[in-house]
């Protein structure tokens, strides 16, 4: 009897010891990672800003309707563009976009960082490349659509799903943009 | 190895399946039943369907030989079984496939379907429905780029004008319209005679059927598998026609279009990879019929005949254990 | 067997992969690209390396009624670990290694290590084989994200730098980026292991 709970005894102790050791350990790491993570993915969304609206030097957060849009503003404090973002399902999961549109309300650039998707290798993220997010540029309303869908955007051979996500969801934020924006002007 | 053998000597011992058959008498008879559709294929899309079918047979003979040497096998090309897969593979490429396609189809046919499993009478798959499945996945552009059928005579240059068969005309309308649309324009005469897109040898039905029926007739194939695919094809189809026939086309279009007629007459009975019992050969074409139309009415992909065919493929070993014919005199259990 | 043959049981006569045939969920899920592969191999070689370290050098006072969890402790913090570094490190190669990180505490390789040899035998041969492992593990799914990427999307990138490109003109065929591709090339890579150990006697 008494050997029995010696051995459990004994058993627990190691354990704890272990456990100890390692959550130790774990929080040393987490507390010198976490701030390199949050600055990496803040840093990311700074460039992805920058990507849409390259013209400006200022951003300011606008919470319009309960979303969250971005303004841009050059060096003479004028509005350069404002920023979307929408997350479609594509294929497999959602795909982030981030949309940046001009003053006359049409597209400036579309950003899809790698990380934003997790879409078939080799296929679904080749929406991602400039050549297909490049066709965004300087459309708005159903110009936004694939051609297949009486649009104008190409989509990526053998990848419909993946591109059409993507055109319908910038249509979509797009439109959703312009009622929410569209009264205040 | 030893199951293989005793599975074997049961299809030398089916009735239909006369003694005095060689291998070589059987696939020149499997050829000279696909020459009608193959010729229909080089009148409805002209040069271009002779170059892939010479050149998709001489790279699988050339690659059957290879192998063989390589793996010191007994060389057999003369037994027609690569001449065979190479003509088979070639029916089921669009017209305008670049010659790489075919030659990397073929070689991969020989080499990774049939010989790396054994040689003849191992391979798991079909050889040509995996090449063909190896290049649909691998270059989708290519694989589903098709000509619009010009004759022969008629000078409308072949390589130009491009459009969908009809099954994938039927997937996209279902997509952008919620309905059939166009595809149920498509007149019944030119999909039995062969005059629409497809792969160069899967467009003619009628002749497809005609040399099914010849192979049925002279016993080298029997009517189980042809006959549970298509009409499990036509009955399922039937009923969702029955329920929304502006959304589902009629089973009359899923019978005629696509790949069902070649596959379900010249892939499906292949017997290496087909079971041996009449039973198990309906249910085998039971499940080709039943994955093909689930893959047409619901999958991404519009045509499903041959995914639908190498699915069933791997199953037919557990088909042939659980039907295995009963011994004369053996009491039925009660199930 | 003597320190050196301990090193290199791992590479070719028990190389995890292609002989003892576990570790395949990551080596098939992850080997679409060198780069990805590559990341994969060494995230498992550390937590390979670190936990037979630990795990030997803590035999002895390990009752043996509970050295399967504490093995999965140890296991999974220097998983753990790996996850944190490899987020703020390289956050594309984290996103695309995915829940594979995590699933490295799952491993059959560092388990199977673990209770195979780190648990009887001392600390420095243990660091032997958790190299030579590592090294087995690392340059199988290495060799397959290769040849996966060069034929399925014409292109090599190791460390994030892109070493071949074929350029336009070649027409991947996608099927290898794709799950079957790596079946296909996985078993041409069996093969050919088997083969170099048949020439080696």
């Amino acid at each position: 009897m008494l050997n029995i709970a010696k051995d459990a005894l004994k058993m627990g102790l190691v354990l704890l010891v272990i456990c100890v050791i390692a959550a130790g350990a774990l929080a040393y790491v987490y507390s010198v990672t976490q701030v390199i993570i949050d600055k990496n993915e803040l840093e990311a969304e700074k460039k992805k800003r920058q990507d849409v609206l390259t013209a400006a030097v200022r951003f300011e957060e606008k919470d319009v309707e309960g979303k969250k849009y971005v303004t841009g503003y050059d060096t003479e404090n004028k509005i350069v563009g404002s920023i979307y973002k929408t997350a479609p399902k594509g294929y497999s999961g959602p795909i982030k976009i981030t949309v940046g549109v001009a003053p006359d309300n049409s597209v400036t650039a579309v950003v899809i960082t790698k990380l934003d998707q997790t879409e078939t290798p080799g296929l679904g993220t080749n929406v991602t490349k400039p050549k297909f997010l490049g066709q965004f540029k300087g459309k708005k309303g159903n110009e936004l659509k694939l051609k297949k869908d009486s649009g104008t955007i190409d989509a990526i051979t053998a990848a419909t799903i993946s591109s059409r996500a993507v055109s319908n969801g910038i249509k979509n934020g797009w439109e959703q943009y312009i009622k929410d924006m569209g009264e205040k002007k | 190895m030893e199951k293989l053998e005793e599975l074997k000597l049961v299809v030398s011992s089916s009735p239909h399946v006369k003694s005095d058959e060689t291998i070589e008498k059987i696939m020149y008879t499997v050829i000279l039943a696909l020459l009608p559709a193959a010729g229909a294929g080089i009148y409805f899309f002209g040069i271009n369907a002779v170059t892939i079918i010479l050149l998709s047979i001489i790279t699988a003979v050339a690659c059957e030989a290879l192998m063989q040497k390589a793996m010191g096998r007994k060389i057999a090309i003369k037994d027609g079984s690569a001449v065979l897969t190479g003509l088979l593979l070639a029916m089921n490429l669009p017209s305008n496939a670049p010659w790489w396609l075919v030659v990397i189809g073929s070689g991969f046919a020989i080499i990774i379907g049939k010989q790396i499993f054994g040689g003849l009478g191992f391979n798991i798959f079909n050889p040509a429905l995996a090449a063909r499945v190896f290049l649909l996945i691998s270059w989708p552009v290519q694989m589903t780029t098709w000509p619009k059928p010009a004759t022969l005579f008629s000078k409308a240059s072949v390589d130009a004008v491009t459009g969908a068969t009809p099954l994938g005309l039927l997937k996209s309308e279902l997509l952008l319209k919620n309905n059939i649309g166009e595809a149920a324009n498509i007149s019944v005469v030119d999909m039995i005679i062969g005059n629409i897109g497809g792969s160069l040898g899967e467009v003619s039905a009628i002749l497809l059927v005609l040399g099914g029926i010849f192979l049925i007739y002279r016993g080298y194939i029997s009517w189980h598998i042809p006959a549970s695919f298509i009409g499990t094809v036509i009955i399922i189809s039937a009923i969702f026609w029955f329920i929304d026939p502006a959304r589902y086309a009629s089973p009359l279009f899923h019978a005629l279009t696509g790949g069902l007629m070649l596959g379900a007459f010249f892939m499906a009975t292949d017997y290496v990879t087909s079971p041996i019992t009449p039973k198990g050969m309906l249910i085998f074409g039971f499940g080709c019929g039943f994955i093909t139309i689930l893959i047409r009415l619901f999958g991404t992909y519009p045509e499903g005949v041959s995914f639908a065919i190498m699915l069933m493929n791997l199953v037919t070993p557990l088909i042939d254990k659980y039907v295995r014919p009963s011994l004369f005199g053996e009491v039925k259990k009660v199930a | 067997m003597n320190r050196w043959q301990v090193f290199t049981n791992g590479i070719l006569k028990e190389n995890p992969v292609l002989i003892l045939v576990i570790g395949l969920c990551p080596t098939l899920a992850v080997s679409g690209s060198a780069n990805d592969a590559f990341g994969m191999g060494l995230a498992a070689t550390f937590v390979l390396i670190a936990s037979n370290i630990l795990i030997s050098a803590v035999r002895k006072w390990t009752p043996d009624q509970i050295r399967i969890p504490i093995f999965i402790i140890i296991i999974s913090t220097f998983v753990t670990i790996v996850d944190y570094t490899m987020h703020a490190a390289d956050p594309v190669l984290y996103a695309n290694l995915g829940v594979f990180v995590p699933l490295i505490v799952v491993n059959c390789i560092i388990l199977g290590r673990a209770e195979a040899f780190a648990y009887k035998n001392d600390v420095f041969s243990s660091i032997l084989d958790g190299i030579g492992m590592g090294i087995g593990f690392t340059l199988t799914v290495t060799t397959l994200g290769a040849v996966r990427e060069i034929i399925g999307n014409g292109t090599v990138t190791l460390l994030n730098y892109e070493l071949l490109n074929l350029g336009e003109g070649f027409k991947p065929a996608l099927i290898f980026i794709l799950p079957p591709g790596a079946f296909l090339v996985m078993g041409f890579l069996m093969a050919f292991n088997r083969l170099l150990i048949k020439r080696k006697g």
